[in-house]
């Protein structure tokens, strides 16, 4: 069943210049979703709308089947956690422990259940060191992951990053990664949105790709890759590690294979002959 | 060039020295990348190459910076920037003006650059980049990636004979991240000093001859880019992750199925596939 759907929303920043014209998309419980698209596409956007920021000049938003229209950024942010491209507008106390006891406050958290919390989110994004620091001291990856973890915290049914990786250096990226597919075991929705191609490859199962204001596509993610044509309409050069295998499958690699360990188990076969 | 002595830095309220004991020399046209893991010191590294520290972040400062032979302690971060491009990791701090054109223009219009010499560059940037679609828009209305490649093309446009670029690739789409590496490989033919820092190793393999690791605020390894990036033990001993061909064939050395050197580009990894599968 639906949880997040966007009904025909009509949208513009400015006059005579409609981004969103008639917009539909839904997303469920139990889904992983990525959505792609170039620079100036809509993702923010249309997670700006989802969250109540922006407010839709025609049609609708949906969230567990009540409109939204009606609700307040922070009712909405009950049901949905958001992580915004930038950290900055994600940050206001003076030290990382309050930020996240902050995101706890309206879980009625009794002071030891708040601090096992917090104390189990430090250590998991490796800043147990950093619990008294001024979140605007840190690098920006602190940052970052200070940004995340204040939603990840709140364990929501469901997330929507975005872009939620910069400025994350690779190995952490991958724990963050590994954090969401455990999320996935919970049937909760997860929505990221990234230009990292080849991280989303291991993280999701469908793709969503904005282009022009408009859905070009709404796959599952192995038949939106099955075929390179599919990122190059709307705009998206493929990575090297996409035309990798796009080489490797004319030499015999089966489409759907796209995960590391697919390739290399591939390539073994490869070398052995 | 650049040159930095023992140089140490402790930034103020903060008892923990984030720069340790520095040396390090870039010549001129050199391409250099830096990596190290969050939190490593990468940024506070750079800030030194334009006077940022100490001129701007206090703290307590040890050691000697010397760029283009100008000691960096007794200059001004003005001074320093008619010869240091600097991008910062928050584009969105830099952007000083109002609208896209003025802010492109805005550094050349400081530098006194003629105005038909600065229209033919802001031209030709605006069309490098990408940015036609944007160029009479308002600076505040843009999405996070078209900042930041707006922010880059006003430091491109006064065209510094030293360039830093501080994840400067970490919001742009796959086709724009491309054409970066174009651009940055046209400045590199043309000698200009490169220093890039980005969390992407396989887009500094594709840019940058030389790669410099931190951690902890102390230089790991500094050595050519074919063999620091294929060193696979070594970044990961340092919490990173090898760029994506040295990961994929990490396992064939280890089976000595490999006479090559670990790929780092897509021709040299496919050129092996076609060795097993003529
Ligand atoms: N506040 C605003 N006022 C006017 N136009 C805006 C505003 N915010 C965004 N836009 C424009 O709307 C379009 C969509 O922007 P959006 O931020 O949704 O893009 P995006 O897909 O998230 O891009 P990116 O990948 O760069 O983050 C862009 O052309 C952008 O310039
Ligand atoms: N203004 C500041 N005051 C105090 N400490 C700071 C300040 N800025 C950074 N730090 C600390 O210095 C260390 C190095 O930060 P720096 O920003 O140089 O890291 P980085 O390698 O650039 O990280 P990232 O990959 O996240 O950008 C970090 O641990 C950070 O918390
Ligand atoms: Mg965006
Ligand atoms: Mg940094």
């Amino acid at each position: 069943m639906n949880y997040i759907t966007v009904d025909r929303v009509v949208f513009s920043y400015r006059r005579n210049e409609t981004l969103f014209d008639g917009l539909s998309v839904a997303f469920s419980l139990g889904e992983q979703v990525a959505i792609i698209g170039r620079n100036g596409s809509g993702k923010t956007t249309l997670v700006k709308l989802i969250a109540g920021m922006l407010r839709p000049q025609r049609g609708r938003i949906l969230i567990n089947n009540e409109t939204i229209t009606r609700k307040s950024i922070a009712e909405i942010a009950t049901q949905v956690g958001f992580v915004f491209q930038n950290p900055n507008f994600m940050l206001f106390t003076n030290s990382v422990e309050k930020e996240l006891a902050l995101s706890l406050q309206h879980f009625k958290l009794s002071k030891q259940e708040v601090k096992e919390r917090i104390d189990e989110t430090l250590a998991f994004f490796d800043l147990t060191n950093y619990r008294l620091t001024n979140p605007r001291t840190l690098s920006r990856g602190e940052k970052q992951k200070v940004a995340l973890a204040t939603v990840l915290i709140q364990d929501p049914k469901a997330i929507i990053l975005d872009e939620p990786f910069s400025g994350i250096d690779m190995s952490q990226k991958l724990m963050i990664l590994q954090y969401i597919q455990k999320l996935k075991q919970q049937d909760k929705l997860i929505i990221l949105i990234t230009h990292s191609l080849d991280l989303l490859l291991t993280a999701c199962t469908k793709i969503v790709a904005l282009q022009n204001g408009q859905i070009a596509y709404d796959l599952p993610l192995k038949e939106f890759f099955a075929d390179l044509t599919h990122l190059l309409k709307i705009g998206l050069e493929p990575t090297d590690y996409l035309s990798f295998i796009t080489f490797l499958r004319k030499k015999g690699l089966q489409k759907d294979a796209i995960e590391k360990e697919e390739i290399i188990a591939f390539l073994l076969e490869c070398a052995l002959k | 060039m650049i040159e930095l002595r023992n140089v140490s830095f402790t930034y103020a309220g903060s008892n923990r020295r984030v720069l340790q004991n520095l040396s390090l020399e870039i010549a001129r046209g050199e391409s250099v990348g830096i990596i190290g893991p969050t939190g490593s010191g990468k940024s506070t590294l750079c800030y030194l190459f334009n006077g940022l520290i100490p001129h701007h972040f206090s703290g307590k400062f040890q050691g000697e910076v010397l760029v283009s032979e100008r000691n960096v302690m007794k200059e001004t971060i003005e001074s320093m920037s008619q010869i240091v491009g600097y991008m910062l990791q928050e584009p969105s701090l830099q952007i000083a003006s109002p609208f896209v054109e003025s802010e492109i223009t805005f550094g050349m219009e400081n530098f006194a650059v003629p105005v038909d010499k600065m229209d033919k560059r802001l031209n030709e940037i605006i069309a490098e980049l990408g940015l036609e679609h944007l160029r009479y828009r308002a600076t505040a209305d843009l999405s996070e990636g078209e900042k930041q490649k707006v922010v880059l093309a006003s430091i491109l446009a006064m065209d510094p004979s030293i360039l830093v670029l501080d994840e400067s690739s970490s919001m742009v789409d796959s086709t724009s991240k491309n054409d970066l590496v174009k651009i940055l490989t046209a400045l590199k033919k043309q000698q200009r000093t490169l220093i890039i820092i980005d969390h992407d190793l396989d887009f500094l393999a594709k840019i940058v001859d030389r790669v410099i690791l931190i951690n902890n605020g102390s230089i790991i390894i500094d050595g050519a880019t074919d063999s620091v990036l294929t060193n696979n033990r070594l970044l990961i001993k340092n919490g990173l992750i090898p760029p994506i061909f040295p990961d994929l064939f990490d396992i064939f050395q280890e089976k000595k199925l490999l006479d090559d050197p670990l790929p780092l580009s897509l021709e040299s990894a496919r050129k092996i596939v076609q060795k097993w599968l003529p």
